[in-house]
């Protein structure tokens, strides 16, 4: 009988990354939905939301939550597929590089919507 | 006291699809379930088939799923058991024959943790004497009887049997949790494999199934800790 250990992938680091990024998510995402969705103080007007997302502390936070959550919603995703893909590793090759292509694609679209603001 | 038993039958020799059938049996007072097997066994179906051995909780063969619970057919009372009683094998694993599973990949799993002191050095007394504190530290984690039930209630291991399961990272945590033992670095390589330690989503399902009151879940999340102080 022999164990099917998956030689070589370990699991460590992305389970830690998965930990870390799950932490920060709170405060981030509690950051944002406060300054977006219980914002009262002004009606939501595109030119103040614009100038404040075009400060560098937002741009930073954005590109932390974007990052953030793609990371934590990502990997979540494959953690449950990875159960069901011990046996069928050419299957799980095309899902990894597949997760990976959509995780990348997204990125680089939040990337390209939250840079170019400027105030 | 008559009591109807509900036992799954399976005999791939005779049907390939499995069945229930029910059996009444005169129970005598403070007969356990495994009580109720034997006389079925020996005086009505010859032909029912399970494992046991010692009948008093210590050997881990007659695990089996009794009224949807895993646990010890030879530790529970008829008496604690509503209506008819339904008896199963586990869940989990390829059923041989009647309660009979297949356990093969289970030991190969307890196995693969490597259950045995690995230590450098040769004792200096004839024994490996340790303090009553690290002594302490292995509570919990000793008494696992292998009987499967934890491993079989775990929905990884059902989706994943190459999932090292509950019980092999609870045995693997009474050595990587005693102090003598200096062979964590080498269970590192099979428990943080792609089927080991990352696999457990805690749903505490093997706590609960778990008929010496273990918790594995635990055991697991202290594995978890151990690696990640020896990574960083
Ligand atoms: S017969 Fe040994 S544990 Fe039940």
């Amino acid at each position: 009988m022999t164990v099917n250990r998956g030689h070589g992938s370990g699991g460590f680091w992305w389970w830690l990354m998965q930990r870390v990024t799950g932490i920060l998510l709170f405060p981030v995402l509690l950051l944002h939905y406060v300054a977006t969705h219980l914002q009262t103080s002004h009606f939501v007007e595109y030119d103040k939301i614009a100038a404040r997302v075009a400060t560098p502390t937002w741009k930073f936070l954005n590109i932390a939550f974007l990052t953030i959550v793609l990371f934590h919603g990502l990997y979540g995703l494959w953690n449950v597929l990875l159960d069901y893909l011990s046996k069928k590793p050419a299957l799980r090759a095309v899902l990894f590089s597949l997760i990976v292509t959509i995780g990348l694609a997204l990125y680089v679209l939040g990337l390209v919507t939250i840079i170019p603001f400027s105030a | 006291m008559e009591r109807q038993f509900r036992i799954y039958r399976y005999n791939p020799e005779v049907s390939p699809t499995p069945s229930f059938k029910t059996y009444t049996v005169d129970v005598q007072p403070a007969w356990t379930v495994l009580d109720a097997l034997n006389a079925i066994k020996w005086d009505q179906d010859g032909s029912l088939t399970f494992r046991r051995s010692c009948r008093h909780g210590i050997c881990g063969s007659c695990g089996m799923k009794i009224n949807g619970k895993n646990g010890l057919a030879c530790e529970i009372q008829v008496e604690s058991l509503k209506g008819v009683i339904t008896v199963e094998p586990l869940h989990g694993f390829r059923i041989l024959r009647d309660l009979v599973t297949d356990m093969d990949g289970f030991f190969a799993h307890i196995e693969a943790v490597k259950p045995w002191l690995i230590a450098g050095t040769p004792p200096t007394d004839g024994e490996r004497l340790q303090s009553p504190e690290d002594r302490k530290q292995l509570d919990g984690l000793y008494e696992c009887i292998l009987c499967g039930a934890c491993t079989s209630a775990c929905p990884s291991y059902w989706v994943n049997d190459d999932f090292l399961g509950p019980a092999a990272l609870l045995k693997a945590a009474r050595y990587v949790m005693d102090t003598r033992d200096e062979g964590f670095a080498e269970r590192v390589d099979v428990l943080d494999s792609r089927n080991g330690l990352w696999r457990c989503h805690t749903i505490f399902n093997c706590v609960e199934a778990c008929p010496k009151s273990l918790n594995p879940t635990e055991a697991i999340v202290k594995l978890r800790q151990k690696l990640t102080a020896l990574k960083i």
